[in-house]
């Protein structure tokens, strides 16, 4: 008895005396109070704020491509669909809404921990990196409001799994938080541009606050009168300092913008570019990787079959294509009498937008007949293919086949993404998020919606977006009065910026969305939509309804976040 | 302390002290044996009236007593029968005592966790495994051929694929995200995963299966889902003996799918040429036109003939066992080798396993255990439920199998080798529609895992005095996973054509385990006169894991000459690391008590403490009670010639379960996934930079997920010789503060996170029936059967949420669906879609328009709804079918399940016929999406779609026409009812008469024949019923690519000299 009393003794003993220090398992994890420890820890946190940008769910692909490149401009071109909100038949169960919602919300919340964390720190002691992430939450917070209308505003780390809920905040409250956290970053933020456009700067940071303040301003959110005139006055201002600044210009070349963003160039002589989403890599290994599609969902069709040596143009679906509004906008509207006419075919009538953007050829390959013999054969990946209407090619024709054109604006042909016979579908191709160019149109627009009248100076803004194109321009006398300015303003903004995903939120703004997606409808009925797309953007059209301003709130987020609730359109 | 002695065991004590004698009395000796001659130790010699007059046998069974002459003498021990001696003048008194005969009940020993009763003294709901029948025909792995033959264990295995470990349900899953498999001890080593590809299965001595609370609590912290104890063979003391056992297996597909044939395939391409336009590249060709008919008689290739074959396999057991009393050891040392061809060329599973148990006394006291077991256990080949890439259908091995043309154009002149061996099918491979030839796939795919695992156990057992027992095991276990992938320029992901883009490419990944166990348990023995039996247990474990993963993957090299050795002349890719560690220490307590063996009270405790939870939440405490009451053993039923035992048993208990998905969960973390497409890393004017950022949420509340379960059960056997066995148990689970890994508003930042929320609750009734219907001397015939009925339902989700929707990911068009939900109030893992309706047909159309008031499709649109065309259930009744019309339209779980065996012994013949059955749950053949589908070109499909609609041809057909629309959406025309009925195993074997043998000095020798998978019935339109290529909880009953099962044919042998 006595050793069973000993040996229970001294077990428990030992229980008592491990139990405490025995079951304190260091992980093999980064916790979150070991980290920033050094300035690179700071900066490879805020690479993780920015990090959401280059995720397929947003400037990769769903919200870049699927969910704002849909417009009157821009249509799915394939009779068949994974995603149904290329056709505005989307629900708020389709899973690239959801994806979307969370990896804009993960950059926030990635945002919110990041800047909890480093507030205090030796590391970030000007600020600097706090002020960046800041300035990219509230612009997150920009994308949701503009998106999807009232959604839930959390500007502190969610820290415990219990207390998730969260109830919406309106859309307008939103995007007035978001314009007052953007002015306040102002202060610190820098000039300099030397990481610009990967980095947001100063110029960079008044360029986007004129694109929220247009956005507020717009018809589509619950504004009165006089916020729209603060907006409009603010949008002005805003657009104004970056011009003022004399920092960005027009490239004189309107393709070598785009071909910078394939090449994977920064334009350091004109910086027309201000901000692009900044995709490297093509996945050929781990430390060359990338989330984007573009360039391969949005581009030239090329589908080699083998021979990935000579392609001249890497693997590309090409799912999207300029409309044939587009075509027009660029071919008969705002046209000076002198050119319209010019022959078709004579090289002053083309503005260079059209050319670089709705691109003669694709790389798909085939072959042309005439009864049973070969006229011409084109090989997949290596041949410019024209595109045909019976036997007539682009090539000899450039003015047919109008609204079945691949986008060109992101081609992957070899002789710009440099790497040849990349047969991977993820792209270094970058994705423009601000131009300067939209800063000019920006100035001319809120100019005109400020005073309710045009100036010469906001004429000559939206001129010299044009002027960069080749195309003349009409007088100013005939753009002087509000209206007539303001429908130039917007279809110059759809030729300079189409292909670009901020159409469709310009429609929205503007308060024209359901009745301009309709204009498909008589559109695709025109002699001039040849080929089997026009019933597909026929159908698209027919789905759109007013509801479609704004994104449902997916599914997953309302079942489990019980203070939300689904936006009245849905 | 004196009145002691007379209580039978505890008395040995007693023998300490000198026994006083009165002069009158007269001093008797004499020595006590049992039936063989042998002495027997402690028993209690006493004088019949006087208890206090006793004393007892000591190590050669002799005693010493004074008595007077008219004395009895009483000689007692446990498990003998009682002997009464007049004394009269004998002064020299010699007993034999008879074993007393034992029911099947008192004789059969069932584990109940550190330590074993009697079936009769059982008080939990326990099943033991009947090992002589599981052994009657080889097994590979144990744990497949555990299906059918315990009521309430569900064992799936997801398909045929070879060296997989079963999936192993006990009554209902209790987790949802989580893991619901038992815990398994094997020898006393607790693991959650069965080891099943590293144990020999003739090595195997008994399997018991823990069910109800009062059985697993005693593993409190990690009992929950059921325990599985193994126990493997150990030596016998005598002469040594050599057992051999092997078998020979012959195996062939035992159900191929029926596709079309080349004449029908021709003919459906026609057809839809005819409607989607194009050059008939089977009719024309360069000008030439052919017809149909020219189709008629031309050569059907089934490519499923080009991946199958006939295959064999070879099991070969050797053990030596043997002990010596002298040198007080005994050992079981035994070597096994397994060589298993797959039914699928190239497949195989190899397993080289050695074992050595042995145990010594050292001294009188102690006694030391050595276990060491050691296997390698290597799966080769392509596995068809593995994808090369998930996204699409074509990354699956059995798409290209059933899909691929099973016709050569008439116009080819190539030869059938060409045609069989080109590596693309070059009509149509286009970068959507990747088609690659199955037959060189699984030729050149080279696949491999190598298994490692060493198991070694040292156990000390120390009698400190003969009713109490300490014993102190230490265990260490290392596994290693070795996973081996290369694939040349002709597989499928290694062609320049492949839109993979890895060119040649290959990969390695390794998992490593090494796990450490210390347990110490102290047993105390009391039984007091024959009415009071007792049994303390105590004790305390620590154990700790350390789990890691690190692999290499290297794309577009340049040589294929080298394999994997040529790595370094590719692009080397990411594969992230991780290393999980844990900790458990755990205090347990048992109390067992029966009083005259009628009633019984077992209590248990135990305390766990894991590493997986913050502070303050590192402790669950696990208490369970159970009662049970041996009725026949009152009076009145005492002598019935008809029920020969009787028991009620009654219990009730708490269990948990710690299985978070790392053992970090409550963290929070700061992670960096570069080189995925969960990535934040950016660019920095024109670098890199890797993003680093906050992957997980802490959450202090974590703790550990319980379980309460109640139990009811009941144990009959009726006639002499225990003719009619039955047990029946109802028992209900309610498990709360489960595990989860649960949904997140995504506005938080994060998706999931690990929390102790929601609720689910199992109940159901288990029936076992045993008996002997026949039993003559040379004519045996028994039979068993269970059934087992579970129902679960899930109680509570996350806070509020009343569904959670699981997507399965095969192909993109169904990827971002949700073929299953879980809701509510409901089973989990329901299959969810459109109802049905069968076609639309010509006269629900004006012209070529839709009706007005027939519902249609919202993303085909009204306009281009067409005759042929699926139709859908509009569940609200809006006029459209959306996604609000998506409904529940089948259940993956069983309404019940269970197993029937026969065997009949005829001198020395035995022949065991043995059905498994599942009745009640649904399947969702996803096969059919694709393979009843002809939206795809080129695609061949399952012979049944010959009866598709067709507005002329078969114009009341509801299988949908070419090119129809709004054909992929999960919907019920591919649940089908999964019931089925299968003769799983009929085996005859012989052994060889005793007289003969010994003639040849053998002990045993038997001789045998099986057939495994004779025959299903069933009305599953699918190979096979038993399927669920996505076994998880959420996802129950999927059939997409599984790897179909065998028929096999086996002849053995085996003997013992």
């Amino acid at each position: 008895m006595k050793k069973l009393k000993n040996i229970s003794a001294s077990l428990l003993l030992t229980l008592g005396a491990v139990s405490c220090s025995f079951l304190d398992v260091e992980p093999v994890v980064i916790t979150d109070d070991t980290y920033y420890n050094s300035e690179e820890e700071v900066l490879y946190g805020l690479a993780g704020v920015y990090g959401a940008i280059n995720n397929e769910a947003f400037y990769g692909n769903y919200y870049s491509l699927m969910l704002s490149n849909t417009d009157d401009l821009c249509y799915y071109n394939r009779t068949s669909a994974n995603n149904y909100s290329v056709w505005y038949q989307h629900d708020a169960s389709s899973p690239e809404i959801y994806d979307a919602w969370t990896m804009i919300y993960k950059g926030i919340g990635n945002a919110n921990s990041f800047m909890e964390a480093v507030a205090d720190s030796e590391h970030d002691s000007d600020h600097k990196y706090w002020n960046e992430a800041r300035f990219i939450r509230a612009w997150y917070y920009f994308i949701l409001a503009q998106a999807w209308g009232d959604v839930p505003l959390r500007t502190t780390a969610a820290t415990s799994p219990s207390e998730v809920s969260c109830p919406a905040t309106s859309q307008l409250e939103v995007l007035r938080w978001v314009i007052s956290e953007m002015e306040s970053c102002l202060a610190l933020a820098d000039m300099d541009l030397t990481e610009s456009p990967s980095r947001v700067t100063k110029t960079t940071m008044w360029g986007i606050l004129a694109r929220v303040n247009l956005f507020t301003a717009g018809a589509t959110v619950s504004g009165n009168d006089q916020i729209r005139h603060d907006c409009y006055g603010k949008a002005m201002a805003y657009a104004d300092s970056v011009i003022q600044s004399g920092l960005h210009r027009l490239n004189p070349s309107y393709s070598q913008v785009f071909i910078n963003m394939i090449s994977d160039q920064y334009d350091t002589e004109y910086h027309e570019s201000m901000w692009e989403a900044d995709f490297m890599g093509n996945r050929s290994s781990s430390s060359n990787w990338s989330n984007g599609r573009i360039g391969d969902l949005i581009g030239l069709m090329s589908q080699p079959t083998g021979n990935y040596g000579e392609v001249n143009c890497n693997f590309s679906y090409a799912q999207y294509n300029g409309s044939l509004k587009l075509w027009n906008l660029y071919w008969n509207v705002d046209r000076t009498d002198a050119e319209m006419s010019l022959e078709d075919d004579e090289d002053p009538h083309w503005d260079a937008r059209q050319m670089w953007n709705m691109c003669p050829y694709n790389y798909q390959g085939g072959t042309l007949r005439q009864g049973n013999n070969v006229i011409a054969e084109w090989t997949a990946g290596v041949d410019k293919t024209p595109y045909r209407e019976s036997s007539r090619t682009t090539f000899d024709y450039p003015t047919i086949a109008k609204a079945v054109r691949n986008c060109g604006k992101y081609r992957r042909e070899t002789i710009y993404e440099g790497v040849k016979g990349d047969r991977g579908t993820y792209t270094p191709v970058n994705y423009p998020i601000l131009r300067y160019s939209d800063v000019l149109l920006m100035y001319a627009e809120a100019y005109n919606e400020y005073n309710g009248t045009p100036s010469q100076q906001a004429y000559e803004y939206v001129k010299e977006v044009r002027d960069r194109a080749g195309i003349s321009t009409r007088d100013y006398s005939e753009y002087s009065d509000y209206e007539s300015f303001r429908d130039f303003v917007r279809n110059e903004r759809g030729r300079e910026l189409c292909f670009e995903s901020l159409r469709k939120y310009d429609l929205i703004r503007w308060g024209i969305f359901v009745e301009t997606m309709h204009g498909y409808i008589s559109d695709s009925q025109s002699t001039d939509w040849t080929g089997n797309t026009s019933d597909v953007v026929r159908a698209m059209a027919s789905s759109v309804q007013e509801r479609h301003v704004v994104l449902p709130i997916p599914t997953i987020e309302l079942g489990v976040n019980k203070e939300l609730v689904q936006n009245p359109l849905w | 302390m004196y009145r002691l002695t007379v209580s039978f065991v505890l008395a040995c004590l007693a023998v300490l002290m000198p026994a006083t004698a009165s002069a009158q009395d007269m001093q008797v000796t004499g020595r006590v044996t049992d039936s063989a001659g042998e002495p027997l130790v402690a028993v209690t010699v006493y004088e019949s009236g006087n208890t206090s007059n006793g004393a007892i046998t000591d190590m050669d069974g002799k005693y010493q007593i004074s008595v007077p002459q008219s004395g009895i003498l009483i000689f007692s021990c446990l498990g003998f029968e009682e002997v009464q001696e007049s004394v009269g003048k004998r002064s020299v008194i010699n007993v034999t005592m008879k074993e007393e005969q034992l029911s099947i009940d008192a004789a059969e020993v069932v584990s109940i966790g550190y330590g074993s009763v009697a079936r009769r003294d059982l008080t939990g709901s326990v099943s033991k495994v009947d090992m002589d029948d599981m052994m009657k025909t080889p097994v590979t792995n144990f744990d497949q051929a555990l299906s059918g033959r315990v009521a309430g264990v569900v064992v799936t295995t997801s398909d045929g694929s070879l060296g997989a470990e079963a999936n192993i349900v006990i009554r209902g899953n209790n987790s949802l995200t989580q893991s619901s498999a038992p815990l398994y001890v094997i020898d006393g080593f607790p693991s959650e995963s069965s080891m099943a590809l590293s144990l020999n299965s003739a090595d195997i001595e008994s399997i018991d299966i823990l069910k109800d609370a009062s059985a697993t609590a005693i593993y409190g912290a990690r009992g929950a889902n059921g325990v599985i104890v193994i126990t493997t063979k150990q030596g016998i003391e005598g002469k040594p003996k050599v057992n051999f056992s092997s078998s020979w297996t012959y195996n062939e597909i035992s159900n191929k799918v029926d596709l079309m044939d080349a004449y029908e395939f021709v003919e459906f391409q026609t057809d839809k040429y005819a409607l989607s336009g194009g050059t008939n590249i089977y009719l024309e060709h360069n000008g030439e036109t052919y017809s149909l008919e020219d189709y008629r008689n031309v050569r059907t290739y089934d490519w499923q003939d080009r991946i199958y074959r006939p295959a064999f396999v070879q099991n070969y057991n050797i053990s030596l066992s043997g002990g010596s009393k002298e040198a007080g050891n005994r050992y079981n040392a035994s070597f096994s080798v397994l060589d298993q061809d797959g039914i699928i060329v190239n497949s195989n599973f190899q397993r080289y396993q050695g074992k050595i148990n042995f145990s010594q006394n050292i001294g009188k006291k102690v006694k030391a255990d050595l276990n060491v077991n050691y296997s390698r256990a290597i799966t080769s080949g392509t596995n068809p439920t593995s994808a090369q890439q998930s996204s699409s259908a074509s990354g699956w091995l059995m798409y290209s199998v059933w899909g691929y043309r099973p016709v050569k154009p008439i116009w080819d002149e190539g030869s059938d080798d060409e045609f069989l061996n080109s590596p693309f099918d070059e009509e149509i491979a286009d970068a959507s529609d990747y088609r690659f030839n199955p037959a060189l796939s699984v030729r050149n795919e080279y696949r491999k895992t190598i298994q490692d695992y060493l198991n070694a156990q040292l156990g000390l057992t120390w009698t400190i005095v003969p009713d109490l027992v300490f014993k102190a095991t230490g265990t260490y276990t290392y596994q290693n996973r070795r996973r081996e992938e290369f694939n040349n320029s002709m597989t499928y992901t290694g062609n320049e054509r492949s839109p993979s883009g890895n060119g040649i490419n290959g990969a390695i990944y390794w998992t490593n385990w090494v796990t450490w166990l210390n347990e110490n348990t102290l047993t105390w023995t009391k039984h007091i006169r024959r009415a009071h039996h007792l049994n303390l247990l105590a004790g305390v474990t620590f154990q700790g894991q350390t789990n890691d993963y690190k692999g290499t993957r290297s794309t577009n090299m340049t040589t294929e000459a080298l394999g994997l050795n040529g790595m370094h002349t590719g692009n080397y890719q990411t594969v992230t690391p991780w290393e999980y560690n844990w900790r458990m220490m755990s205090g347990l307590f048992r109390l067992q008590y029966n009083y005259r063996y009628k009633y019984y009270l077992t209590a248990s405790f135990r305390a766990d403490g894991s590493s997986k939870f913050p502070r303050g939440n590192q402790w669950g405490y696990f208490p369970s009670g159970s009662f049970a009451w041996n009725f026949n053993r009152e009076d009145l039923l005492k002598d019935s010639s008809w029920l020969k035992n009787g028991k009620l048993r009654l219990s009730w208990g708490l269990t948990g379960n710690n299985r978070t998905t790392t053992p970090y969960d409550f963290y929070a973390q700061i992670a960096t996934t570069p080189g995925s497409g969960d990535s934040y890393d950016y660019v920095f004017g024109g670098e890199i930079v890797p993003g680093y950022y906050p992957a997980n949420m802490a959450n202090d509340d974590l703790r550990w997920e319980t379980t309460e379960q109640w139990n009811v059960g009941l144990d009959l056997s009726f006639f002499e010789g225990d003719r009619i066995r039955l047990t029946a148990d109802w028992y209900m689970k309610n498990t709360y503060d489960l595990l989860l890994q649960a949904t997140m508003p995504s506005s938080t930042g994060y998706e999931t996170a690990m929390m102790n929320i929601g609720s689910m609750r199992n109940s159901g009734v288990e029936i076992s029936l045993e008996t002997v219907n026949i039993s003559h001397k040379n004519f045996q015939w028994t039979t068993s059967f269970n059934i087992a009925f579970n129902r679960n339902k899930v109680t509570a989700l996350t806070s509020g949420q009343q569904s959670l929707l699981t997507s399965v990911s095969w192909e993109q068009r169904f990827n971002s669906q949700y073929p299953y939900i879980t809701q509510v109030g409901k089973p989990s893992g329901m299959m969810y879609g459109y109802v049905y309706e069968g076609t639309y047909k010509a006269d629900e159309f004006t012209g070529n328009f839709l009706k007005d008031g027939i519902p249609y499709m919202s993303s085909v649109g009204k306009d281009s709804v067409k005759p042929g065309d699926p139709k859908y259930s509009d569940i609200n009744g809006d006029g459209i079918v959306d996604d609000n019309d998506r409904t529940i339209i089948g259940c993956g779980q069983p309404l019940h399940t269970g197993g029937f065996g026969n065997t009949f012994t005829f001198y020395g013949f035995d022949l065991n016929i043995f059905f498994t059955w599942s009745y009640g749950n649904d399947i969702l053949n996803a096969n059919r999406l694709i393979f009843e589908n002809g939206n795809l070109t080129n695609l061949n499909q399952f012979a049944t779609y010959v009866n598709r609609y067709d507005s002329v041809k078969n114009p009341d057909s509801d299988i949908p026409a070419i090119n129809a629309n709004g054909m992929f959406v999960y919907s019920s025309r591919v649940v089908e009812d999964g019931s089925y009925l299968r003769l799983k195993n009929v085996s005859l074997g012989y052994t060889l008469p005793r007289r003969v043998l010994r003639k040849m000095h053998f002990d045993t020798l038997r001789v045998y024949v099986s057939a495994d998978n004779i025959w299903t019935w069933t009305n599953y339109s699918g190979p096979d019923p038993e399927v669920s290529t996505r076994s998880s909880v959420l996802t129950p009953g999927f059939d997409w690519s599984a790897y179909p099962r065998a028929f096999g044919l086996t002849a053995g042998l085996s003997f013992t000299f």
